[in-house]
């Protein structure tokens, strides 16, 4: 009986829903934003994938041509990562439905599998990487080609692996991310690594410093040598065994460089098991999204939040009125449970430690501390044009309350501009710590400009904040 | 004969938290099925089990006396569900929506549009099929999200509150198309906190109490209970469906003199 329901339909159904969701798109009134959106995304996209596709092109042209076949598995290890990284920042934007949603129709678990790939082929990484992968294996065959016969399927089997890899990795990371926490830490882990990148891309290209060729050349060797000490584990990794099976093919050891090929698809089968398996539990329907809270923490919880309400009737409001004052507990409140907002917060400093410590040309001008400044203020200043975007729904709360919204703005700028002034001590300290105190002069006109800037995205934040406020009323009504 | 739908010792725990426990529920085919409790009591997780939305931690489930399992395809072909957040694409109209689950379910193109056309007529949502689907009203949402639920003609039909936010000659509509389907051998399960319709409308009624099956029966055996109570106490009238609901949960629905909020106008 579920044979009687043809493929084609079901295949077509999701497809048609696809198209439909992305023409409808543009019908909304943000819909003329999208497009314009979309007319600058997709052809500054166009250039990220025409970058790395010439890259691979001629890097596998180069290496071919200069009889170094070894150098292919560099290629393609880059393309690897390039792939990974790109999932890493635009996954997320790629989503346009829950195919979760489609569970509850009639569907097979190979169909709803299949689906769930066929997704994934349409996302930005698989795009870029199957593309680069392409030129990669075109650029080699242009060099020389008898290799031909060998890198595109090699270069075919490595795009299905990676394809499969990212797809694998992305299902459990979704699995593992199912809770609040999960979700607030892996921002954390993102954040730092990215710090951790940073940290050693200041330290190993001495930024700050002017370094001789030789100094450069020094480094690309140490980096050399730290690839041959892990050669033996890459090279048997898919991209290793594609780059083997030219190098291996380059020696007219075709069936060897046919058996590597086979290794690269092992390794596909695999992955595809692996997400299979995830994507088996989802269609049983495992539901991720619900709260894993023991009923003895929810009563906890509840405690805690009874305790701070009682707690409030006795606090005097600094001065403010009780209404500014519950406002302004509410957006600490807030700001405290939102750990990405935290990050956010705290991540700019540790740029700013990374990079004042570094005492070249840029620190020694003096200008170190108004560009930290500078650099740190960006974060809050974002938050101050979306002041009632974490509400929600919420704010009806403020409408219908006996509170003037400019009650409700003040309070919002008021922990923008405690924000602000936390963090201008705080960068003060690093740069103190790291570079010595800044000129008098300097240090009083960054701390006005820094008044001068609050207070104008303040400004222009609550208007905006207001006129989206009113747009969002009147959908209301 | 074989039950409609079945449950045995029908479990699902969330982490320490046992939302759903050892539930034995036996709806007969063609019986509109009234699934009553409490806020949280675990109604919605008991109907995203039976629909094959959330796997129970253990026991089991049959409709039309198959078990359902993983893939049981077959039985999801037999059965129409709308969801508590009624799972619909915001971005579709109404046509494009219904013509979406019509090709999900295997129709045909020509059955398809000829169903959309009647089911947006029955449920007076044809004026409104340009309009994208998250600009329609909660009561809009919900007959769109019914018309996509019985669009394949589904033998079991479950619903989770299908009248909450329905203004009332909507739900004369839906009442009459509900019971059409039950006068053509359907059966149908809902859950609903507006007991007056249940009580219209159902024939059998089971009431979940922390996350457990308090009552199941007849609306008539369930009432029994109840009058010979009122017997006792000397009262003759009928027992409401309210009644039998508050007596079996234990509670009066009305709250203690020192409980009362004194402070309120």
């Amino acid at each position: 009986m579920a044979d009687s329901i043809s493929a084609s339909s079901q295949f077509g159904a999701v497809a048609y829903l696809r198209w439909r969701l992305f023409v409808n798109a543009f019908r909304r009134k943000e819909g003329a934003a999208e497009m314009a959106a979309r007319l600058i995304v997709y052809p500054v996209g166009l250039l990220f994938l025409l970058g790395p596709m010439a890259g691979a092109g001629f890097g596998s042209y180069a290496a071919i041509d200069n009889q170094r076949p070894d150098l292919m598995a560099v290629v393609f290890w880059a393309i690897f990562v390039l792939q990974i990284l790109v999932s890493v920042n635009l996954s997320p934007a790629a989503q346009s439905f829950d195919p979760e949603t489609l569970i509850r129709f009639p569907l097979s678990f190979p169909r709803y599998l299949t689906i769930r790939l066929f997704l994934g082929l349409l996302s930005p990484s698989t795009i870029a990487g199957s593309c680069s992968l392409f030129t990669a294996a075109l650029g080699a065959s242009i060099a020389q080609p008898a290799l031909a016969p060998i890198v595109f399927p090699a270069a075919f089997a490595l795009a299905l692996n990676n394809m499969f890899f990212v797809r694998m990795i992305f299902a459990w990371i979704d699995r593992w991310l199912s809770t609040r926490r999960a979700r607030e830490l892996f921002t954390g882990v993102v954040i730092l690594f990215g710090i951790g990148i940073q940290y050693l891309n200041v330290t190993f290209n001495n930024i700050g410093h002017r370094s001789s060729r030789a100094a450069q050349a020094a480094k690309v060797a140490a980096a050399g040598r730290y690839y041959h000490r892990f050669e033996p584990v890459f090279k048997v990794l898919p991209p290793g065994l594609a780059g083997d099976a030219v190098l291996k093919q380059s020696h007219h050891a075709t069936w060897m460089a046919v058996g590597e090929i086979g290794g690269i698809l092992g390794f596909a089968v695999l992955f595809l098991g692996i997400f299979a398996a995830r994507m088996r539990r989802e269609y049983a329907g495992e539901n991720l999204s619900e709260a894993r809270v023991t009923p003895r923490k929810a009563v906890a919880a509840r405690a805690g939040t009874v305790k701070v309400g009682a707690r409030t009737e006795e606090e005097n409001h600094f001065g403010l009125s009780p209404f500014i004052a519950a406002s302004l507990q509410k957006e600490s409140i807030y700001l405290r449970r939102n750990i990405s907002q935290f990050y956010g917060f705290l991540a700019p400093l540790a740029m700013v430690l990374i990079f004042a410590g570094r005492t070249g040309s840029f620190g020694r001008t003096g200008f170190i501390f108004p560009s930290a400044v500078a650099y740190s203020f960006l974060g809050i200043a974002a938050l101050a044009y979306n002041v009632l975007g974490v509400d929600a729904s919420g704010i009806q709360s403020y409408l219908l309350a006996p509170i003037r919204m400019r009650d409700v703005f003040l309070a919002k700028n008021l922990l923008g501009f405690g924000l602000s002034a936390i963090q201008l001590g705080l960068v003060y300290a690093v740069v103190v710590f790291t570079s010595g105190r800044p000129p008098l002069l300097l240090t009083i006109a960054t701390i006005l400009w820094l008044l001068f800037a609050t207070f104008t995205n303040a400004a222009i934040g609550n208007i905006y904040g207001r006129l989206r406020r009113r747009r969002r009323w009147i959908r209301t009504r | 004969m074989i039950a409609a739908v079945q449950t045995t010792s029908l479990t699902r725990r969330f982490g320490d938290f046992t939302a759903v426990r050892d539930v034995n529920l036996t709806v007969a085919p063609g019986q509109f099925f009234g699934f009553l409790g409490p806020n949280g009591a675990g109604k919605s997780t008991t109907i995203k089990m039976l629909t094959g939305l959330l796997a129970p931690t253990s026991g089991t489930i049959s409709i039309l006396g198959e078990e359902l399992t993983a893939e049981t395809v077959a039985l999801k072909r037999q059965i129409g569900v709308v969801p508590e957040g009624l799972a619909l694409f915001g971005r579709l109209t109404a046509p494009e929506y219904l013509r979406f689950v019509g090709r999900m379910y295997g129709l045909d193109a020509g059955t398809t549009a000829r169903r959309t056309e009647e089911l947006l007529d029955f449920m007076s949502l044809s004026a409104e099929s340009s309009k994208l689907v998250t600009d329609f009203s909660h009561g809009m949402q919900k007959k769109l999200a019914l018309a996509a639920a019985v669009i394949h003609g589904p033998k079991v039909l479950f619903l989770d509150e299908p009248f909450e936010g329905v203004d009332a000659i909507a739900a004369g509509t839906l009442k009459a198309m509900l019971q059409g389907m039950i006068a053509r051998g359907a059966t149908i399960f809902l859950t609903s906190h507006v007991l007056e319709i249940v009580e219209r409308l159902c024939t059998h009624v089971a009431i979940i109490q922390k996350g457990s099956l308090v009552a199941q029966g007849s609306l008539e055996e369930l009432r029994a209970g109840v009058e010979a109570q009122h017997m006792e106490s000397g009262r003759a009238e009928k027992a409401t469906l309210e009644e039998i609901f508050l007596n079996v949960l234990g509670t009066t629905g009305v709250a203690a003199p020192e409980q009362e909020l004194s402070w309120l106008g």
